[in-house]
């Protein structure tokens, strides 16, 4: 019975653990962690969501955890000033998944928390600096931050890109 | 601009990454499985030894609960019966069966024939003259009464009535309860065979009765307890014959009267229970009894390992050594014991229970002992421990008072570094639990007070031993019961104790004395690291306590 659960969702759990991670290892022990609670608690799922949903909370929480231990590690500054980005639109759409894996996986760890909290997984800026333990103006600061890098990673990828193509 | 470019609308930044991101699937390692199912396995392992523990605690203390319970009942019960045998031993001892009649017929059954063959006198004619009237009652239920009570008034004529009759008495033992009732149904049934018994045994009555006034007044004084129904149930049985009659069926069932028992002073005195409880405070003295310097050793003692004055500069080491024994002190220490005892005569007693003993030693130092290039670097710098640390103290070797370097053996002392800092006080610890068993000897003085003596032994379990500094510098250090600990874990000692006793009530008594310990065993677990001499600990001090004797 377990196996089968893990085998229905390991492979979407693993890419959800992979982007709050830095390596494979670590994003397999996250992932070790999450499943083992999921089926401890697994009793109390009252089915009041999807279960998909539900073991995928699990798995972010348990990687904010993992990130929570390491957060002396970190070398975010707090209160960075909110950096204006436009919101430009990107024409290229070819990136690939594990280009983009990559890029979230070299940001600093606070930065590809915060990208991954409100870019991917949608929540408020209120809700994430609650789940940090920071100011809602450094969650914000901090996300500007990680979007201008990664748009500028984007820019780069693009630019490689077309100049392969044009030779 | 491209291929690409030309047939992709365009996109946000989040959107590029949330699209692709929340489409990705990634296998993971093969062997991911196998370390979750093991994680499992472990857990599942965790939580049924934990449920076993936990069962087997709960089994234990019900074993013991029962065992209290168990043996609370029993010797309960051994009080409840232990009266009765003794008023009858003392009754037939002393004589006092001749001076009261007896109220029970069982009671008459034992001493009848004493009665009968030690003297004539009008108590045992008064016994005779129940068990007549008994068996004028019978021989009412009877019809063949006239046969039987022509034999029976001529065997009691014989005074052997009461050993050829122990059927009837047995009859009437447990015929008692219901005779008033069957006397009034046999009066009303057969009128004229009851008239006809009591003309039979009257003038019988009448002669045993004015042969002894004094039994006369002792029945009426029975009687005048009898239950009104028996009376008003009589029917046409006169009145003072019937009660006559009844006399000594009532009195089987009447219990004891008072003053029988005030008459046995002897089996009243049994009634106090041998088992009581006792809490007990004491605080005391504590030596720790070593010496750390060796030029105070007064007996040649082996030095195993002990590189302390071979890597540090020795004189160093010893001016630590020597402050550690100027500078030793005893901190508040104490002993508390809860237990129980049991009397096994009138002056001795065996006691056992729980104690709890808390000793401390503090001193005042100021060198650390630090075993590693790590620590040293740790104690010359403001350093805060982390738990993994003190946990790794044997390891990393963390900065230490002279006294835990130099009982810790080779892994605390291999390369130590000595090092000068502001004075610290440090305090020495030991938290145990034991088993006292002791023998108690208490006598009486005058009055309520007593004297009393003990002396037996405290098997200890040493559960803690913190070394608590007050140096940033100097971590704590907190051994359990465990190999890890420097300390020998079980430390058996030998008690005494003296002193005098209240008693405050029946069942309280109240006593203080002094008690002293000795250990029997060396504090550190293996003493032969020290270069100094290792005595064994002792404790002197004052004890108060209070005993709860069981008892009605």
């Amino acid at each position: 019975m377990q196996k089968k659960l893990y085998d229905l969702y390991a492979k979407k759990m693993m890419a959800i653990c992979l982007r709050y991670s830095r390596t494979s290892f670590e994003a397999e022990d996250i992932m070790q962690e999450a499943f083992i609670k999921v089926f401890k608690h697994i009793q109390t799922f009252k089915g009041e969501c999807p279960l998909e949903f539900w073991i995928r909370r699990i798995m972010i929480n348990t990687a904010l955890k993992h990130h929570r231990k390491m957060m002396h590690v970190s070398s975010a500054a707090e209160n960075e000033k909110i950096e204006n980005v436009p919101e430009e639109e990107f024409i290229f759409s070819g990136y690939a998944y594990e280009e983009l894996l990559a890029m979230i996986q070299s940001l600093a760890p606070r930065y590809q928390l915060i990208f991954n909290l409100y870019a991917i997984e949608g929540y408020p800026h209120k809700e994430i600096a609650a789940m940090l333990d920071i100011s809602e103006g450094t969650s914000k600061s901090q996300y500007s931050r990680a979007r201008a890098i990664l748009k500028n990673m984007l820019e780069r990828y693009e630019q490689k890109y077309n100049e392969r193509v044009i030779r | 601009m491209n291929e690409l470019s030309d047939k992709n609308r365009p996109q946000k930044l989040e959107d590029i990454f949330r699209n692709k991101m929340e489409e990705a699937e990634m296998a993971p390692s093969d062997n991911l499985w196998h370390r979750i199912e093991h994680d499992l396995d472990v857990q599942e392992k965790t939580y049924y030894k934990k449920q076993l523990v936990w069962f087997q605690r709960l089994a234990a203390a019900c074993v013991i609960l029962l065992l209290f319970v168990g043996g609370y009942v029993f010797y309960d019960h051994q009080l409840d019966h232990k009266p009765i045998v003794a008023t009858n031993v003392s009754a037939n001892e002393t004589g006092q069966a001749q001076s009261y009649p007896k109220p029970d017929n069982t009671q008459q059954n034992s001493s009848g024939p004493l009665l009968a063959q030690e003297n004539q006198t009008a108590k045992a004619k008064a016994s005779n003259q129940k068990l007549k009237a008994t068996q004028s009652q019978k021989n009412k239920i009877n019809p063949d009464y006239p046969s039987r009570q022509a034999r029976n008034s001529k065997k009691q004529k014989d005074g052997q009535a009461l050993e050829q009759e122990p059927t009837f008495l047995a009859l009437n033992d447990t015929a008692a309860r219901h005779n008033v009732a069957q006397v009034s149904t046999a009066a009303q049934g057969s009128g004229f065979e009851v008239q006809s018994a009591f003309a039979a045994s009257e003038t019988e009555q009448n002669t045993t009765l004015d042969e002894g006034e004094e039994v006369n007044a002792i029945l009426n004084k029975e009687i005048s307890m009898l239950p009104l129904l028996a009376i008003t149930n009589l029917g046409n049985i006169s009145a003072p014959d019937s009660l006559k009659i009844m006399a000594p069926v009532t009195i089987v069932a009447k219990p004891l009267p008072e003053t029988y028992a005030a008459a046995a002073p002897e089996a009243e005195k049994q009634k106090t229970s041998r088992w009581s409880f006792s809490g007990k405070y004491a605080p005391h003295y504590f030596n720790q009894h070593i010496t750390l310097s060796q030029h105070n050793t007064s007996v040649s003692t082996p030095v195993v390992n002990n590189s302390l004055s071979s890597t540090a500069n020795s004189s160093t080491v010893n001016q630590a050594l020597e402050e550690y024994d100027n500078n030793i002190q005893a901190g508040y220490s104490f002993n508390t014991e809860g237990g129980a005892a049991y009397k096994l005569n009138q002056n001795w007693a065996l006691e056992t229970g729980l104690a709890y003993t808390q000793n401390i030693a503090t001193t005042t130092s100021s060198y650390i002992f630090s075993n590693s290039q790590v620590s040293a670097r740790y104690a010359q710098e403001s350093f805060a421990f982390t738990d993994q640390d003190i946990n790794n103290a044997a390891l990393v070797g963390v900065p230490a008072t002279a006294l835990i370097a130099a009982i810790s053996g080779t892994a605390n002392t291999n390369g130590s570094n000595v090092i000068q800092t502001q004075p610290f006080t440090t305090q020495y610890r030991y938290r145990l639990i034991g088993i006292p068993v002791k023998i108690n000897y208490q006598t009486t003085i005058k009055g309520k007070s007593f004297y009393y003596a003990s002396m037996g032994f405290l098997t200890n379990l040493l559960m803690q031993a913190h070394i608590l500094s007050d140096s940033p510098r100097v971590p704590d250090l907190k051994y359990a019961a465990n190999a890890d600990s420097p300390y020998r874990n079980w430390q058996m000692a030998a008690v005494a104790s003296v002193g005098k006793g209240f008693t405050l009530s029946k069942n309280f008594n109240l006593k203080a004395g002094l008690e002293a310990s000795q250990y029997l065993n060396t504090l550190a677990d293996n003493p032969l690291y020290l270069a100094g001499r290792h005595g064994k600990p002792y404790t002197l001090g004052i004890a108060v306590s209070s005993t709860y004797t069981v008892g009605k």
